[in-house]
């Protein structure tokens, strides 16, 4: 029973409403008025800064990462570097060194920090407060300087020192055994990722075989046997692995001599199919029972520009020269192939796999030499820290964990009461009920904090430049004292920590996902 | 409220919890023992509770030992210290002028003590929590006394890095230090038995508590001698702290005498208006004691009254009553109800039209000023042009808000650029907040003091200091730290929220300009944007606008904890229900006012424990203006005590790299115990 | 079919879409001055979403709907001058939690109405009366009960003197023995002469209180009518198996 329409009564505006009324043009007309002011300002800054460089005579240029450097490095994989771009390779690497070896230092003694904080051990507890509250409220700055002074007044070595020890430590910095990679550590490597795919198939298979028969396999320790069989029957085997030489000879070969349009095909297809990838992942994500869900601004937005982007790129592949002439960069003309020096890589690799034996790994010890002057040392064996990494290395080492210790404590005290009752309940004991039931879902809530400390760690390894540490910053600072190219240095900087927190937080996430997923 | 967002400084603020000493035994110290250091299920277990028990016990011994040992050690000079406190507090401050720190030192007391009677801090404290703090401190005191001297008897772990230097001979203040550890202890403990549970009942104020140990202190500044550097020193660089007795007595006094100056106002006054009129002093005292009291302008009334090329215009005070009565005219015509959006896009064209007007007595002609005239002329003829009186503004004020901030690239007096600015910035809040006569009066008050103190900083910023030092500035030492710590905070909370606001925005552009400069500034480390600052910065400026190093510096800091504040907030904005939004779209407030009334109060509240870890963070962040060479207190006491300040001094680097660990770390602990009380108090009130 | 008098809302062919789903089907119907129109339905049938496009807290995208004469489009002025008209009471209540009783009523006639603060605390007052609570005023609604929160919520939105109250589900969220003092004040609301339009799942109320009844089911409004007729002689299938499943 449908009642008749009601006639029209008078609706005194019409529809459409003038433009500055209408709610949709107004929104649409301040965002577009606040970018193209934002884009203004950033034009006008750069002309500013454009003609400010050009009048003190200094022209932006990229020219310093070709050109001799001249400086000496404080330590790194090359402490002599020939341009400014290797001088800034070491740097990065330097940096990277602290921040990966750091964050799994921080992780593991913040994690015992963070149970020690729990332990119903009034003593362990209060140590582990005092850790906490102690080194989370001195600036790290501070703290890398004490370190820094600590070791600078542990005194020098003396000729009473020469010889071989296990432990060095003095106002040259500190040396301790080490495990040094030999000429068979590329082989042995090559093996060691092959056991690591076999474990994961051998684990795959064993769960299987459980999921189907109903039986308990023990996934994990076979998993982890064959692991450790390939670990230690590698040492003595690895040489094998030397087959793999033929490959990237192989693949060398491909590189340099297949017609360079192929790859160009090859790669538009990629971009292609990466953005087709990506819309049919994000729109799958959006399906609903009840059909696809509404799609917001941000989402079209998020569409278009994948859609742009591989669309892009493929045309970049397709229409580009094939071949990209960089002249600029380096200060000498180079040319790129479009595949992308593949081949040299391919070469570099063929030449590390060979057949001969030898161990991967050579442990040593410390020896002290007098080599030029007296109290002067080296160690050719073993691994020597200098103050400068020691300082760094411990500061933010220390400082992060007081930090991830109050992240699990606090984790675990999430989970702690109901969970452990039950647990507790099912008969677990203490140590289970940690290792079993409180740690795995305290992990979960401890991650996205987790990540957000090793992406602090990471940033705060540019501290080091206080203590003239060589890494990028020290690098950069440098290159422009001598260069003045602050802006140039400034967006490496940039670019560089920016691409770091984009794969910690890449990893952080990635693990974060695949957690929530196993909550489902 | 485990469920906050995850960045650091939420972490920060919400894990900390206030862990009290665990339960004192109620059944003797063997019970207390048997649950707390050797507890297990099992005897094995026991066993290794018990091995664990000792192994910790002797790290911590070792520990205590090597610190104390370090701090007493004869070869350490802490008269390095106490020789060069005022440098490390204020570096180049004029001795004559000391008295203005005082003076600032003293308005802070003041002030604290005024707002703590006025908001009526109720916190207590009972008197077991305070026994058992009591006997824990002389416990731990009589242990440090008895340890040192017995230190090679437990120094069991010898690892190279604590080398314990060798015993000293301060028996006299070790047994000072026992007796009044045990004195503590024993006392403490006496009351504890003689009243039983009954002290849990008991409490005292917390203030009271703080009161106490200010007056402890107090009283050992006039009795603890402190150490004299050996042999001959400058006259002129005596010990400050030895001189400074009499000052802390007097602040301390002052502190009481305020906080019931403060009671006795909260009876007389209305309370609400006096903690309006507080929180109106708290923002006005800073710039006022840097600026007035510790800079010491030289105020010439001529710079006032006119002078220089253009008199009118650059007096001071022509510019203060034109700007403020023109200005005032149209607030109060803007705030009517009934011309609030007509008036707002006038307001914003009148802004535009002084742009132009700027170009016109400006030196030269640009191409940014022709486009400023264009679209000044434009906004004034398309606001004629436009018939429908309501709807005027809305077009123009959208445009307009853009063209008002050309004024910042057309040469004209800089003083008169910041006042255009003010002019747009409050024109356009004014019609939102305006209505009723009491409302439209308070924006006429906003607009005359916000004219007010643009003009009186710039005025006060160009008079030359009556000071006198060998520096490049007056702000050294500590008093740079807070500086930094204070305005980097201060300046980043405003663009923090404003950016939380844009990248919650439903627009798409706001949203991805704030996301792309968030998560631009959050990747690069600071000490990276304080190169920026430092290096930099020059370059983006135009040619004649030159900013002090500190200036440069705080923009830095500024940029990069705006990043850090934003996302904090953001994480308050997202924990805000969406009813809140639609209830207060239903009714009918506009965008505007239920931001600033609805849901800005409720997102700051909910991560204020999250911002005040943010504070602490800049806190400690601002040390790395050292790196660069700003002479805050690290730099000082680091590099310039052990190398320029007197030869007796020379190779103390470690000890005052000690000295200054221990200084930050007492700052830093007070403070996040006290915004945990705070936090804690929150929890209790209305939510 | 009573008389319906003068048109308060008019609602023609509303039709609305989350994403690919579509809420709203054609919504046509016209609210008179005075009227109490009680919306029942199963949930998910679009009648939560009818309400909020009166007030736009939606945007429906086919359709029109007017209210008091006031086509509601993209134009701003439209959109605040019928948000001002009409009044809305939510189901989680939503009232602003640091403010109190007082202040929460009095903020919209302040900063909208532009009211002084004296008058507006008057008014507010004078509201806390009429639902009953004026004890309360000072106190922060955390430590009020649902049923007074409730109240409040009306109290707020009757201060800005609407022309018409919406009511989404607003004992939905209540413990049983509260929702009758939001009930009463309802009727006493209606019996004022409030226009309203309350979706509801109280079919006593609805016996009770309304003028007429609307049915939704899939979006659409299946059946209408007046309370005897639909409590008593249903027409439509879905309705007889609704009201089946309910009574």
């Amino acid at each position: 029973m449908v009642k008749p329409l009601e006639p029209r009564t008078d609706t005194s505006e019409h529809a459409r409403p003038p433009l500055w009324r209408n709610i949709t043009v107004v929104k649409w007309a301040a965002q577009i008025a606040f970018l193209a002011f934002f884009v203004w300002l950033f034009w006008i800054l750069i002309t500013q800064a454009a003609s400010n460089l050009r009048a003190t005579g200094i022209p932006f240029t990229w020219g310093f990462l070709g050109e001799p450097l001249g400086v000496k490095l404080g330590e790194g994989f090359n402490t002599d570097p020939a341009t400014g771009l290797e001088a800034l390779a070491v740097g990065m690497v330097n940096m990277l060194r602290i921040t990966v070896s750091g964050i799994v230092a921080a992780t593991i003694l913040g994690t015992l920090i963070g149970i020690a904080r729990l332990s119903s051990n009034w003593i362990v507890s209060q140590v582990a407060n005092a850790y906490i509250e102690f080194f989370r409220n001195i600036p790290l700055l501070v703290q890398i300087y004490f370190w820094n002074a600590l070791v600078v007044a542990l005194g020098e070595l003396s000729v009473d020192d020469a010889g071989t020890g296990w432990f060095f430590a003095s106002a040259k910095g500190i040396a301790i055994p080490w495990l040094n990679p030999e000429a068979g550590r590329w082989q042995y490597m090559a093996l060691i990722l092959l056991g690591a795919f076999v474990a994961r198939q051998v684990y795959k298979w064993r769960v299987r075989i459980l999921e189907n028969k109903g039986v308990e396999t023990h996934a994990m320790s076979w998993a982890l046997v064959v692991f450790a069989s390939f670990l230690i029957l590698g040492w003595l085997v690895h040489p094998i692995m030397g087959v793999l030489g033929w490959l990237w000879s192989a693949m060398a070969w491909l590189f340099g001599n297949v017609p360079v349009w192929i790859f160009q095909v090859l790669l538009a297809a990629l971009a292609i199919w990466l953005a087709y990838r990506f819309i049919a992942n994000f729109l799958d994500e959006r399906r609903t029972p009840a059909g696809l869900a509404k799609l917001t601004d941000d989402d079209y937005f998020r569409l278009i520009v994948a859609g742009l982007l591989g669309l892009a790129g493929a045309l970049f592949f397709l229409l580009g020269p094939g071949q990209a002439t960089v002249s600029q960069v380096l200060g000498r003309t180079r040319t790129f192939q479009m595949n992308w020096g593949l081949e040299p890589l391919f070469e570099f690799l063929a030449s590390k796999f060979d057949f001969s034996g030898g161990a991967p790994l050579d442990f040593s010890r410390p020896e002290v030499v007098v080599p030029t002057r007296f109290a002067q040392y080296s160690t050719e064996v073993g691994k020597a820290f200098t103050p400068a990494f020691v300082a760094v290395w411990v500061g933010v080492t220390l400082y992060t964990a007081a930090f991830i210790g109050e992240i699990v404590r606090a984790g675990i005290m999430a989970v702690h009461r109901g969970q452990t009752e039950a647990a507790n309940a099912v008969g677990l004991k203490r140590g289970q009920v940690l290792r079993l039931v409180v740690l795995p879902q305290a992990f979960r809530i401890v991650l996205p904090p987790l990540g957000s400390q090793y992406l602090n760690l990471a940033k705060n390894t540019s501290l080091g430049i206080a203590v003239a540490y060589a890494d990028i910053v020290q690098v950069g600072q440098t290159i422009y004292n001598q260069e003045g190219q602050t802006l140039a240095v400034f967006l490496i900087w940039m670019a560089f920590y920016s691409f770091v927190s984009l794969i910690l937080s890449g990893i952080v996430n990635y693990y974060n996902r695949k957690m929530q997923l196993v909550e489902r | 409220m485990t469920d906050q967002p995850t960045s650091e400084g939420v972490v920060h603020g919400v894990i900390e919890e206030l862990e009290l000493a665990p339960e004192p035994p109620p059944h003797g110290p063997r019970v207390w023992i048997r649950e707390n250091l050797i507890s297990g299920d099992t005897r094995v277990a026991q066993f290794f509770n018990g091995l664990l028990t000792v192994v910790f016990a002797l790290i911590a011994i070792n520990l205590i030992q090597f610190i104390t040992s370090y701090i007493f050690s004869p070869e350490r000079r802490w008269a390095a210290v106490t020789h060069n406190m005022k440098l490390m507090m204020v570096q180049a401050y004029p001795r004559a002028d000391l008295f203005r720190i005082w003076l600032s030192i003293g308005i802070f007391f003041v002030l604290v003590a005024v707002s703590l009677a006025a908001w009526g801090v109720h916190g207590r404290m009972s008197l077991w929590t305070l026994a058992r703090g009591l006997r824990s401190t002389g416990v731990f005191l009589a242990l440090v006394a008895l340890l040192h001297g017995a230190f090679e008897a437990t120094q069991l772990i010898s690892l190279p890095l604590l080398s314990i230097d060798s015993p000293t001979d301060w028996s006299g203040t070790r047994t000072l230090l026992f007796v009044i550890g045990v004195v503590l202890a024993v006392g403490a403990q006496l009351y504890l038995n003689r009243t039983g549970p009954a002290a849990k009942q008991r409490s005292i104020p917390f203030l009271s508590v703080l009161v106490a140990i200010m007056a402890i202190v107090t009283l050992l500044i006039w009795t603890i001698e402190l150490p004299v550097p050996e042999g001959q020193f400058d006259e002129r660089l005596a010990p400050i702290a030895t001189t400074t007795t009499i000052p802390w007595t007097v602040l301390f006094l002052v502190g009481i005498a305020s906080f019931f100056l403060g009671k006795w106002l909260v009876r007389v006054v209305d309370a609400g208006r006096l903690r309006r009129l507080l929180v109106f002093l708290w923002v006005f005292s800073y710039p006022v004691i840097i600026m007035v009291i510790q800079r010491k302008p030289i105020l010439d009334w001529g710079d006032l009254l006119g002078g220089g090329p253009t008199p009118f215009l650059e007096s001071a005070l022509g510019l203060f009553l034109s700007f403020s009565i023109v200005g005032g005219i149209i607030m109060w015509w803007v705030s009517l109800p009934e011309n609030m959006q007509l008036g707002r896009g006038l307001a914003i064209a009148l802004g535009a039209g002084i742009a132009v007007f700027g170009w016109v007595i400006g030196e030269a002609p640009t191409w940014t000023a022709v486009i400023a005239t264009l679209a000044g002329a434009a906004l004034i003829a398309g606001g004629l042009l436009i018939q429908d009186r309501m709807e005027i503004a809305r077009v123009i004020g959208s445009v307009a808000a853009v063209a008002a901030l050309l004024v910042w690239f057309i040469p004209m007096p800089f003083l008169l650029r910041s006042l255009v600015i003010t002019f747009a910035l409050v024109a356009v809040a004014a019609p939102s907040f305006g209505g009723t006569a009491p409302a439209r009066i308070r924006i006429m008050v906003i607009w005359v003091s916000a004219v007010l103190l643009v003009i009186a900083t710039f005025v006060l910023g160009k008079a030359e200091t009556a000071l006198e030092f060998q520096s490049t500035t007056f702000l050294g030492g500590f008093n740079l730290t807070i500086l930094l710590a204070i305005t980097g905070v201060a300046l980043s909370f405003p663009l923090g929220v404003i950016l939380a606001l844009a990248r919650t925005s439903t627009m798409p552009i706001f949203r991805l300009i704030s996301t792309g400069y968030i998560e631009l500034v959050r990747s690069v480390p600071l000490i990276t944007w304080l190169f920026f600052g430092s290096v930099m910065l020059a370059l983006f400026l135009p040619g004649g606008v030159e900013f002090d190093e500190i200036v440069r510096i705080v923009g830095a800091i500024t940029i990069f904890s705006a990043a850090y504040v934003a996302e904090n907030v953001r994480g308050g904005l997202q924990s805000i229900s969406k009813g809140q939004y639609e209830a207060a779209r239903a009714m009918g407030l506009t965008t505007v006012q239920s931001t600033s009334l609805i849901i800005m109060p409720q997102a700051i509240r909910a991560v204020l424990p999250a911002l005040v870890g943010s504070v602490i963070v800049s806190f400690k962040d601002t040390s790395l203006v050292a790196i660069i060479g700003l002479a805050d207190v690290l730099l000082i006491a680091r590099t310039f005590v052990p190398t320029q300040s007197n030869p007796s001094f020379l190779g103390t680097q470690p000890q005052m790299v000690f000295f200054i660990a221990l200084f930050y770390w007492v700052f830093t602990f007070t403070f996040s115990r006290l915004a945990l009380r705070y936090e804690k108090s929150l929890g209790l009130g209305e939510r | 079919m009573t008389d319906i008098g003068k048109p308060m809302i008019i609602c023609e062919g509303v039709k609305k879409w989350f994403g690919d789903f579509q809420a709203l089907k054609g919504v046509t119907t016209t609210i008179g001055e005075r009227e109490v129109v009680v919306v029942i339905g199963p949930s998910g049938s679009g009648k939560s979403t009818f309400i909020r496009c009166i007030n736009r807290l939606e945007v429906h995208q086919e359709g029109r709907i007017a209210v008091d004469g006031i086509e509601l489009t993209n134009d701003l002025r439209n959109i605040d001058a019928i948000r001002r008209e009409v009044g809305m009471v939510f189901q989680s209540f939503n009232l602003f939690p640091h403010l109190t009783v007082l202040e929460n009523i009095t903020l919209a006639p302040i900063w909208v109405r532009k009211q002084t603060r004296t008058e507006a605390e008057e008014i507010g007052r004078r509201l806390l009366e009429r639902v009953g609570i004026p004890e309360q005023a000072d106190k922060y609604p955390g430590q009020l009960s649902g049923g007074q929160q409730q109240r409040v919520a009306i109290a707020r939105a009757l201060a800005m003197n609407p022309k018409v109250m919406l009511f989404d589900e607003p004992t939905s969220a209540l413990d049983p023995e509260m929702i009758k003092e939001v009930l009463d004040v309802m009727k006493e609301l209606a019996q004022s002469g409030m226009t309203m339009i309350v979706v509801t799942h109280e079919m006593g109320f609805a016996r009770e209180v309304a003028d007429r009844v609307l049915f939704f089911d899939y979006g659409a409004i299946v059946e209408e009518g007046t309370p005897e007729h639909f409590f008593t002689n249903p027409q439509h299938d879905r309705t007889k198996l609704f009201l089946s499943q309910i009574l």
